[in-house]
């Protein structure tokens, strides 16, 4: 198991190279630059050696290799991302606590999603074409039709009108550039419930269906009629055999729904006014901000590839039919 | 009277030796396009430490009567009629057709009295669990033992059904083992607790012959030792010839011929029986014959013909009468009895209407 692990985590090296330059070639498809971008928005014009002094210091001139190198290496020997044409700050001040908070919100919304679409699948699948069943269903097609961020702003009338909540945000106004303390985590956490339940919906209707999906598939399996015909009751024999059977998909599934919840989110954010990852790539993108928008997708795609490792190696602990060769 | 009922009616010592008694038991389907007469008005009847075969074609509800036995019929399918007796250990007798299929109380008879392998050994035991982890499981839930009690009775278990190293073996995974291992290790978990009867619903079907001949020897002298009672269900004929004691021919759900193994093989009356014996391929046959084969397939279960179930197929067909009159059951002599209109006597022929079980 050790073995496996360490040569997962060998695999890892080349895979985040790869990653690194499709991250940094993707941010660079884009016709122009930051500077071209910041001229066209430019009010009053700003004069040549303006433009040249700037592209001197953040180095657009030099061949893309000699950029890539300088961009990698930095991150690599210092942490030091680059920094933000459009901030002008470096961009590891700009998206840690961000990055946090994305964790956090995401790691809730993915303990929300399974909390919630687990016991609701295996009902599901156990009352099979009941009236319960028919129930789930339809409330799950409507849970993964809705736009998440209709259903955000829909919520967010709600909980201002009926419950008098200041929306939007992660913190209360008082808290927002507050330090780090106990006060300012408690106030996180009476605010997060909203943004996890908007974005955990349709991840929880399209798990229901799937624990539903896998579930039906193991009923039927002959191993489960064989552990009845041993004297188990009905519960015990649903939880140890075919359930245990039915998680594990959705195991595989973790690698999946991290990058979808840290970049895939961003409209929601931006509704929500979230300080998380998803509002400030789509900013960045949109000024081609590049050492920002390169840092955020090499970061995204780095939580995606650990997350496929996590999954992998939490797969491979639960189900002994996988071979660690 | 029906012959049936003289038969039930039988002296006080030979009841106590009959363990099960399965009388006009009735397990139907109700799917959408309708019911699905799956099981309907079987008799059976097995003395302690005897083997009982039942035989018959794929989809003549073999499976499905020993399902209903353990109550594990599975859904949408109900017992709707009939009973099933079933002689306890501490002597009671109890009707498991009565039973609720989720209670404690068939929970107790299912593992602890009666116990079922089945057809796939590949796919009855879990694919994520150790092989000593389910057979503890059964060892756990009917005796009062202890864990390492039931761990240690578990590798006995092993060691007896002829898996070698069986102490090593509890922890490995059934994906591990072969068909054949597989097999014996479901039958280890069958008889950890000392079952009065064993269901084996085609267990060797899906095992190469060679593997067949072993697990069937393996049953034999599990139950030669425990002096268990083993209902052993299949359609190989040359199994029933080497095994049973007692046979029951099923067709479409119906007991169309049982006797003892002696009078099925050497003086079947049902043209369905004789039929599935000339069927036998027989390799010392010097002629070039085409092998025999039944015409037609059996009927679709939404389609079942009137009268005889089995008229359209038959030789034998008489007009106007196989395809109206359902036959009753007609003892031939001793156990053996036969549901034909070829054999039933003149005067109970014409109105047998009353008489349909």
């Amino acid at each position: 198991m050790i073995w496996y692990i360490a040569r997962r985590i060998v695999y890892l090296i080349p895979t985040l190279l790869v990653v690194s330059v499709i991250a940094f070639l993707v941010i660079q498809l884009p016709p122009g630059d930051f500077l071209a971008s910041l001229i066209s928005k430019a009010e009053e014009t700003i004069d040549q050696a303006q433009v040249d002094a700037l592209r001197e210091r953040y180095g657009l001139d030099e061949p893309i290799y000699v950029q890539y190198w300088k961009w990698i290496s930095g991150i690599i020997a210092r942490g030091d991302f680059g920094d933000s044409f459009e901030w002008n700050r470096p961009v590891s001040d700009l998206i840690w606590e961000r990055l946090g908070l994305t964790m956090v919100i995401s790691l809730f919304t993915l303990a929300f999603i399974w909390v919630v679409a687990i016991p609701i699948g295996i009902y599901s699948a156990v009352k099979q074409y009941t009236i319960g069943d028919y129930l789930v269903t339809v409330v799950g097609f409507i849970g993964l039709a809705i736009p998440n961020f209709l259903l955000a702003l829909v919520l967010m009338y709600i909980a201002f009108r009926y419950f008098g909540q200041s929306v939007g945000g992660l913190f209360s106004p008082e808290f927002i550039d507050a330090p780090w303390t106990l006060e300012r985590m408690l106030d996180m956490l009476s605010h997060i419930w909203l943004p996890v339940i908007i974005l955990g919906t349709s991840g929880t209707a399209a798990l229901i269906r799937v624990m539903r999906a896998n579930l039906l598939d193991e009923l039927s399996k002959l191993y489960v009629d064989a552990a009845r015909a041993r004297g188990l009751s009905e519960l015990r024999l649903l939880f140890k055999y075919p359930v245990r059977v039915a998680l594990n998909p959705l195991v595989s599934a973790v690698a999946w729904v991290f990058p979808a919840l840290v970049s895939g989110s961003a409209i929601t954010s931006i509704v929500l006014n979230l300080q998380t990852t998803g509002p400030l790539l789509y900013r960045s993108l949109q000024a081609q901000d590049m050492y920002l928008a390169g840092s955020l997708i090499l970061l995204v795609s780095v939580l995606t590839i650990i997350g496929t490792l996590v999954s992998d190696i939490l797969l491979a602990w639960i189900d002994p039919r996988i071979q660690l060769q | 009277m029906q012959p049936t009922h003289t038969r039930l009616e039988a002296t006080g010592a030979e009841d106590a030796e009959r363990l099960l008694e399965v009388r006009k038991l009735k397990t139907h389907f109700f799917a959408d396009e309708g019911v699905v007469r799956a099981v309907d008005g079987v008799n059976l009847s097995l003395k302690r430490g005897q083997t009982l075969c039942v035989v018959g074609e794929s989809g003549c509800g073999k499976s499905v009567t020993a399902r209903s036995i353990l109550r594990i019929v599975p859904n949408p399918g109900a017992i709707v009629g009939g009973e099933i007796l079933f002689q306890q250990r501490n002597g009671d007798t109890i009707d498991l057709a009565e039973m609720n299929p989720r209670g404690r109380e068939i929970r107790r008879i299912r593992g602890g009295e009666i116990s079922m392998i089945f057809q796939e050994p590949m796919s009855s035991l879990s694919p994520v669990h150790t092989i000593g982890s389910q057979i503890m499981e059964a060892i756990l839930l009917h005796l009062p033992v202890t864990r390492q009690e039931a761990r240690k009775r578990a590798a006995y278990m092993l060691d007896l059904v002829g898996i070698p190293r069986a102490s090593e073996q509890l922890d490995a995974y059934s994906f591990e083992l072969s068909g054949g291992m597989r097999q014996r290790a479901m039958i280890a978990i069958a008889l950890a607790c000392e079952p009065q009867l064993l269901i084996a619903d085609e267990p060797t079907t899906a095992l190469d012959v060679t593997t067949q001949a072993n697990i069937l020897d393996l049953i034999r002298d599990l139950q030669q030792d425990s002096g268990m009672s083993v209902l052993f269900i299949t359609h190989d004929l040359g199994v029933v010839a080497e095994i049973a004691d007692e046979v029951v021919v099923m067709y479409l759900g119906r007991d169309v011929e049982s006797g003892d193994v002696d009078s099925i093989f050497h003086d079947a009356k049902h043209p369905y029986t004789r039929a599935l014996l000339q069927s036998i391929p027989r390799y010392d046959s010097r002629d070039n014959r085409r092998l025999y084969s039944i015409k037609g397939a059996v009927p679709h279960p939404f389609d079942r013909p009137n009268g005889c179930p089995f008229h359209p197929r038959c030789d034998d067909f008489i007009a106007e009468q196989c395809n109206r009159i359902d036959p009753p059951r007609q003892v031939i002599s001793g156990k053996h009895s036969v549901r034909c209109l070829l054999y039933s006597t003149a005067e109970e022929a014409p109105n047998n209407k009353d008489m349909l079980p």
